[in-house]
């Protein structure tokens, strides 16, 4: 293995460091990135479009200022970092798809997403865009369009999604960063069943412009990697208002990186960590339920805390979702239904069917589960659910088994991370390998709003006592 | 919910906003409006008060600049 493949296969913060230290180019990275993607994405289908020309300038324009001994490039905090993007962000000059056929015929985006701005920044190289479920209406990336992304761990299985390339170039060792979205569990689902590290900041934390919405009130943008000191500095790189995204709240700047050695005080010391009983338990298989006992006994977490009602919020996020992403699509819905995804043609539709009522309901039931949450934060900093029900299913999974029910496959993978989406908690989820058989499962690390600092010291902390880790999946 | 009420409700509201139905789809419309229907009838049967406001607030927009 070249040194640039074994940096490549490494944490990208260790990557970076290689290239301050002018061990080797940022376009030998670049290129070892580029052959690992063309030797595994015929199996794993990750990635929808490679920006190759792109991502050879800008690791170019890196490799001069380096070689010009240009400070300022040197202290880049994602120096030569190749990464992706789910297709639903605005790369300039290139059509953005969101997964659809429909959008084939879209204009092609005339400037970056603000986040892909903000990556290019800090110095990382965008390598291309990843698979979705159309519109991010899923949560296992079957696209029937673009073909299933398969999940690196186990070729038969999904990837998860709706952020399912994010997930799978990140496990399979292509790329140590991605970008994705969530809306009700789409950066969390995939990171469960891809086992990497994925965070959901807090809702109106970091600026959605420049992407392609699904449910403007409910989505959520943020990192995947295979560490959580990557996670927090691509998560620190992206900080920031952005005035043009109505969602995006003004706060201080409060990064993540420096406080990560701060861990949890300890294995579970000083930080109050509990579990999510009721539904969280009830709704999950007993690997799942492992899981979570792995980590909460690593961390020393007895308590279990149970939020009322979750059924009502799981129930109001889908409603909102349902209605305001059939709004969305409508004209389309009326003058093509054949050209879209024939897994969720028919959610959309019905969504474009619902009485009014039932929404501004479901928005008030939001808000009332909001408050009442809150209030269990006044006995614990930090709770701990599985961020799936189960393992990775087959492609092609129609029903699972869960709770003595038998419940549909595909809307079933969201169960565990809507009702914590929905009122827009920060949420690392981190991967536990040995609950199940062969395949990770992650496990939700949830914080008050604000608080991602939290969520990415509690994952550092379990990450460098061996407890959780994201290995790059055999694909030779 | 009761099928024809579904049936019923699906075919006069897509009439009202001009959204065609075909016959291929309307099974699965029809099956997914019951799904929501019954998780609307979870939220529904939820107790609020009038302090309860929606979750969304709107954002008044300054003129660029000011």
């Amino acid at each position: 293995m070249s040194r640039a493949s074994e940096l490549l296969a490494g944490p990208a913060f260790a990557l970076a460091d290689a290239l301050r230290g002018r061990e080797l180019r940022v376009t030998d990275i670049v290129e070892a990135s580029v052959q690992r993607i063309q030797a595994t994405d015929e199996r794993v289908n990750a990635f929808t479009q490679l920006t190759l020309s792109r991502s050879m300038a800008e690791a170019a324009a890196l490799d001069d200022r380096l070689a010009a001994g240009d400070a300022t490039a040197l202290a880049l905090p994602l120096l030569g970092v190749p990464y992706a993007v789910k297709n639903l962000f605005d790369i300039e000059g290139h059509t953005t798809l969101a997964g659809s056929k429909i959008e084939r015929g879209a204009a092609p985006a005339s400037a970056d997403a603000v986040l892909v701005q903000r990556m290019k920044a800090a110095g990382a190289v965008l390598l291309g865009a990843l698979n979705m479920d159309e519109y991010a209406y899923g949560f296992t990336t079957e696209n029937t369009h673009y073909g299933p992304c398969r999940n690196p761990h186990d070729l038969a299985r999904i990837a998860g999604g709706s952020s399912g390339g994010s997930a799978a170039a990140v496990a399979a060792g292509q790329v140590p960063l991605t970008l994705g979205s969530d809306t009700n569990g789409s950066i969390r689902v995939p990171s469960s069943l891809c086992g990497v590290f994925g965070l959901k900041p807090t809702f109106g934390r970091l600026p959605r412009t420049g992407s392609y919405p699904f449910v403007a009130s409910l989505d959520h943008l943020g990192p995947f990697g295979r560490s959580t000191r990557d996670l927090a500095l691509a998560y620190d790189a992206m900080l920031g208002h952005d005035a043009h995204d109505p969602s995006c709240v003004k706060r201080p700047h409060e990064p993540t990186s420096a406080g990560l050695a701060l861990g949890s005080g300890g294995l579970g010391g000083g930080v109050r960590i509990g579990v999510l009983g009721g539904w969280f338990r009830e709704m999950a298989t007993p690997e799942a339920r492992a899981a979570v006992d792995r980590v909460a006994q690593a961390l020393g977490a007895v308590r279990v805390i149970e939020w009322p009602e979750v059924a009502r919020a799981r129930a109001a996020a889908f409603l909102i979702t349902n209605a305001e992403s059939s709004a969305l699509h409508l004209p389309d819905l009326k003058a093509r239904p054949q050209d879209f995804e024939p897994l969720s043609r028919d959610r959309f539709l019905a969504g474009a069917l619902l009485p009014a009522a039932w929404l501004m309901q479901a928005q008030r039931v939001r808000r009332w589960f909001a408050r009442e949450v809150a209030a269990s934060f006044a006995d614990v900093d930090l709770l701990l659910a599985p961020a799936t029900p189960c393992a990775a299913p087959l492609i092609g999974t129609e029903w699972l088994d869960i709770a003595g029910q038998r419940l549909p496959a595909r809307a079933s993978m969201g169960l565990l991370t809507q009702p914590v989406s929905c009122i827009g908690l920060p949420v690392c989820t981190v991967p536990v390998w040995g609950a199940d058989a062969s395949l990770p499962i992650g496990v939700q690390l949830i914080a008050a709003p604000w608080r991602e600092d939290l969520v990415l010291r509690c994952a550092h902390t379990l990450e460098t006592a061996g407890v959780v880790h994201a290995p790059v999946a055999v694909l030779e | 919910m009761d099928k024809d009420f579904i049936t019923c409700h699906v075919v006069s509201t897509a009439t009202l906003i001009g959204l065609p139905i075909d016959d291929e789809y309307r099974a699965g419309v029809e099956r997914y409006f019951g799904i929501a229907a019954n998780l609307a009838a979870l939220v529904m049967a939820h107790p609020l008060t009038a302090a309860d406001e929606p979750a969304e607030v709107f954002v008044p927009v300054s003129p660029e600049g000011s």
